[in-house]
């Protein structure tokens, strides 16, 4: 380590070694595990101002109701730092060279814990893919393997039945290599591999540049409201392609997402998809597939 | 095998008294202020302990929960659900007291990084606070090891202009350092 480094670590040493008196962890950890209501906290401090919201239903403040557009974008990030079930269906709108408009793509049920990074999908046809560990492990079904195969030229070897890929980072937080363009580099061009995960979609929710609420909303168990949004994001990378979403979107009264209706445009490829969310908190348990099976390239 | 879940008086109890004030301190270079580093951490701590259950005995808490709280912040941030404002006077030292000059100048250094965007003022937390190596703070923040170097080396170079003095000070050769005569 530098000087620089040495410098900082100094510096840094300094600025945590004073907690001050009063702090108890657990005995907050306590408290708020028996909250069952939402509390607003205003701290003041030294000139510093902040608001804090926790658990369900966010008031910004006494004067001003959240906007449209901080209700859509709060409640993706809600949504996305909790585990949660999801049902999802996909159509083709259209695409390069590819496909039929109003060909039915996937249609997948799963569950994911963000926070630890676990989770599973499951198509009406019955394959899995596992996010564990930092891995997605997908089963080599015959469309996967043939695409993997065309695209490499070693070919997967025999008696092996799932492939072990990286997990890919947050959708734009480094390289185009997302969930998307993974599946793309199996060298498949089907137009029914290249889906938006949850999280994906939740993440470009969050930088939603146009809400306007369009009235209310309601499901088994939950009412809201409906919002219209539109929002985009540019990939850096060596892709360089503009991924963008709009459509509507229905949030309940804890603030969390529950339904997306939308339109999903990669590059060329438009596809119409619908998502729901349910079972917040849900305890997500996967494993791995048995590593005799499993090929990582 | 699966942790045992204790309740949260057995080991989840234990764990947050034995570890808990090291992720405070992360915490406050992540948030600028020590009472959002308390609530940052304690909604953290409330995610692990949902999942303490299902915790495997071989896995490491600390990476579990230095995951959650990245995210969690990653997310308060992006929601602007806490604003951070720095404070519009910057605290002066004061002299001949070491106690005050050392709380001043924490302060001032946590004051120093809020002013930094959220992801250098991550990777600078992570990598020389943590002392987490390039990697492992690249997997955290899901970027690439070369983007942390990136983050780390920008992150520094801001610090170093708005501490001004204060970080040349700290820059001491261990050759320069005054030695001890032995007696």
């Amino acid at each position: 380590m530098n000087d620089t480094e040495q410098a900082a670590r100094r510096l840094f040493a300094t600025a945590v070694e004073d907690i001050p008196p009063g702090i108890d962890l657990l005995r907050g950890v306590r408290a708020r595990s028996r909250a069952r209501t939402v509390r607003v906290r205003a701290l003041i401090s030294a000139g510093t101002a902040a608001v804090a919201a926790a658990a369900a239903a966010i008031t910004l403040s006494a004067v001003q109701a959240p906007s449209a557009l901080a209700q859509v974008t709060q409640a993706a990030a809600r949504t996305a730092g909790q585990s949660y079930r999801i049902s999802s269906s996909s159509t083709l709108v259209s695409a390069p060279g590819a496909g039929t408009a109003g060909q039915p793509l996937l249609t997948v049920s799963g569950e994911f814990d963000p926070n630890l990074r676990v989770g599973a999908v499951t198509s009406v046809d019955g394959f899995q893919v596992i996010y564990l560990d930092g891995w997605t492990y997908l089963p080599l079904i015959s469309a996967f393997r043939a695409a993997y195969d065309k695209a490499h030229t070693v070919p997967v070897p025999a008696g092996k039945s799932w492939l072990r890929l990286r997990m890919p980072p947050p959708l734009g937080s480094g390289p185009a290599d997302t969930t998307v363009f993974q599946l793309a580099g199996l060298g498949s061009t089907e137009a029914n591999l290249e889906q938006f995960g949850p999280q994906d979609l939740l993440t470009l929710l969050e930088s939603a540049t146009s809400v306007r609420e369009v009235g209310p909303a309601s499901g088994p168990g939950w009412t809201g409201t409906a919002y219209a949004f539109s929002a985009s994001l540019q990939l850096g990378g060596t892709l360089h392609l503009f991924l963008s979403t709009s459509g509507t979107v229905d949030v309940d009264q804890q603030g969390r997402v529950r339904q997306l209706d939308a339109t999903e445009t990669t590059g060329k490829t438009v596809e119409k998809v619908q998502m729901t969310f349910g079972d917040f908190g849900v305890r997500v348990s996967v494993s791995a597939p048995p590593a005799s099976q499993t090929f990582t390239p | 095998m699966r942790r045992d879940s204790g309740g949260i008086d057995g080991g989840f109890a234990a764990y947050v008294r034995d570890c808990g004030d090291h992720h405070l301190r992360v915490a406050v270079l992540l948030t600028g202020d020590w009472h959002a580093a308390e609530d940052l951490v304690q909604a953290s701590l409330i995610k692990l302990y949902r999942a303490w259950p299902r915790l495997d005995t071989s896995a490491d808490p600390d990476a579990y929960l230095r995951r959650i709280m990245v995210n969690t912040h990653r997310s308060w941030w992006r929601a602007r659900w806490r604003r951070e404002t720095p404070a519009a006077v910057l605290p002066e030292s004061a002299s001949g007291d070491d106690m005050a000059d050392r709380q001043a100048l924490g302060a001032l250094v946590r004051q120093a990084l809020v002013k930094l965007p959220r992801r250098q003022r991550a990777v600078l937390a992570l990598r020389y606070c943590e002392d987490l190596p390039e990697a492992e703070v690249a997997e955290l923040l899901g970027c690439s090891p070369g983007t942390v170097k990136v983050h780390a080396h920008r992150g520094l170079r801001a610090l170093r202009e708005l501490l001004g003095g204060e970080f040349d000070l700290h820059k001491v050769n261990q050759a320069q350092a005054p030695r001890r005569e032995g007696r």
